[in-house]
């Protein structure tokens, strides 16, 4: 598979105007010393201030008209990329709530499913109170339970809420490793849902980058998303994504997302990232564009293909972080506050080869 | 009170609700099995309802094979039990193929114990009243 990289293209605007600004300084500076001398000359000859000095004097006016100019016209430039910022986190964030919002009737039904057993176990309390007997140690069980899953689905919501927040972008040391943990955590249902099975190949080490976490989720979720929208028309096969990090070199980190789909028409793939692009039916055009800006912003790069086997490919490179920050674990701790498996710790009843029957209670 | 059998097999990969669907039907004084795939169920039950048999509540939204798959499966081998369906999803084309592949109601969750219990007798004494064995 070959991936055509496109190189990063980057403002250099503040530059060109600090060069203008020097300029005239210099000039202005160059100016003022030559009248300021010929007219303490002129004073001192006794003789009448030459005409030149006037002039002088009104070249220098207009040069601190300039200079004043100049800094107006750096400030405003620096108001307008503040605003333009702020416009394009405002972008992120509608993007971001619209990969979420694909994703609303499986974090319903994520959420149901603890509501659920929720209501039964509540149910069944009342039941075995009815009964008439005490139930007690059983009742302890059943109120277990429910904490348990009053816990899960507050976890999804907290899940959701800081995959659609609004967070100042803060820029830390970040484990691509665990950002594709939490995507995953945070797609598991609708994977199930939509019957894609997910596979990641995660590099052993921690892939550590400097950025923000919320934002590189965002470019993982939205290139899983995609994956999984790929797969949804191929017939007789499983429908396959997979997720593979790998430390190129020492300086060097790379993730690819691979789906088993149609792939990418050959035409297509040079306009992939060019905003409002699209080939979905319901495509605003704006999420791989917005996956570029972000990806280059972390000083990274993305490219997208098509495998030999069919599917297409996305593969980003990004600068791995300097080691020199004493690299900890714990720095990189999931964003979301769920580990996989930490919510299955619930007292289940027999298994169906241990027991055959959980045993008749009425 | 009950029909000659009581035994009800669960079909639900989400352990929490697996866990208080089999509470709340063993509390009703139904014995259960339960799995937590429709592929556990198949390795473990075979293809002839387990004698005592009355009723499959099954998760229409399984990993592997679905709920409507296994549905298929056991129409094909005769394998002929009431079924009750339970679903997170309010799709309507959902439950309309749920109904159409045979089973006897189908519950949207969050649903109360006494909602299951009701589809569940129901499905019994329409089971019976068909005939089932």
């Amino acid at each position: 598979m070959s991936i055509d990289i496109p190189s990063p293209t980057r403002p250099a605007g503040s530059a060109v105007a600090a060069g203008e600004l020097r300029f005239v300084l210099v000039c202005g500076g160059v100016l003022v010393a030559t009248a300021v001398l010929s007219h303490v000359l002129a004073v001192a000859d006794g003789s009448r201030v030459p005409w030149i000095s006037a002039v002088v004097f009104s070249v220098i006016g207009l040069q601190a008209l300039l200079i004043v100019g100049l800094l107006l016209q750096r400030r405003w430039r620096r108001e307008a990329e503040l605003e333009a910022q702020t416009y394009r986190a405002e972008l992120y964030h509608a993007m971001r709530l619209a990969t979420v919002g694909e994703l609303t009737a499986s974090i319903a039904h994520e959420i149901n499913q603890p509501l659920g057993a929720i209501l039964s176990n509540a149910d069944a309390a009342e039941m075995m109170l009815e009964g008439g007997q005490s139930p007690g140690n059983e009742l302890r069980e059943v109120i277990a339970d429910i904490r348990l899953d009053a816990q899960r689905a507050s976890g999804i919501v907290r899940q959701t809420r800081s995959m659609i927040g609004k967070r100042p972008v803060a820029t830390g040391r970040v484990d691509l490793n665990q950002i594709v943990l939490d995507v995953r955590r945070f797609m598991s249902s609708a994977l199930t849902h939509q019957g894609v099975a997910l596979d990641l190949q995660l590099d052993a080490g921690p892939v550590v980058v400097t950025g923000d976490t919320v934002q590189l989720q965002q470019v993982v979720l939205n290139l899983a998303v995609n994956a999984m929208d790929a797969t949804s028309d191929i017939a007789g096969l499983v429908r396959r994504i997979d997720i593979r990090t790998v430390r190129v070199t020492g300086d060097r980190i790379e993730l690819t997302v691979s789906d088993n789909g149609h792939g990418i028409p050959e035409a297509d793939v040079p306009r992939l990232f060019e905003p409002f692009f699209t080939t979905k039916a319901q495509g605003c055009g704006l999420g791989l564009s917005i996956a570029r800006g972000i990806v280059e912003s972390h000083g990274g790069r993305i490219g997208a293909g098509n495998q030999a086997s069919g599917g297409a490919v996305f593969r980003l490179v990004f600068p791995a972080a300097p080691e020199s920050m004493a690299a900890s674990d714990s720095e990189c701790a999931p964003l979301l506050g769920l580990s996989d498996g930490a919510l299955h710790q619930r007292a289940m009843p027999p298994s169906p080869k241990a027991s055959s029957t959980d045993g008749a209670r009425g | 009170m009950e029909p000659a059998g009581n035994l009800i097999l669960l079909v639900e990969d989400d352990d929490g609700m697996r866990a208080a669907l089999a509470r709340v039907l063993s509390v009703a004084g139904f014995d259960v099995r339960h799995f937590a795939s429709a592929e556990a169920f198949q390795t473990s039950v075979g293809t002839v309802p387990p004698p005592h048999a009355v009723c499959l509540v099954l998760d229409l939204r399984l990993p592997g094979i679905s709920g409507l798959e296994l549905m298929h499966w056991m129409k094909t081998k005769s394998f002929r039990l009431p079924v009750v369906m339970v679903t997170a999803f309010d799709n309507a084309a959902a439950h309309e193929q749920a109904r159409q592949a045979g089973a006897a109601s189908c519950l949207l969750k969050p649903f109360a114990g006494q909602a299951l219990l009701a589809a569940v007798r129901g499905a019994i004494e329409a089971g019976a009243r068909a005939g089932a064995p």
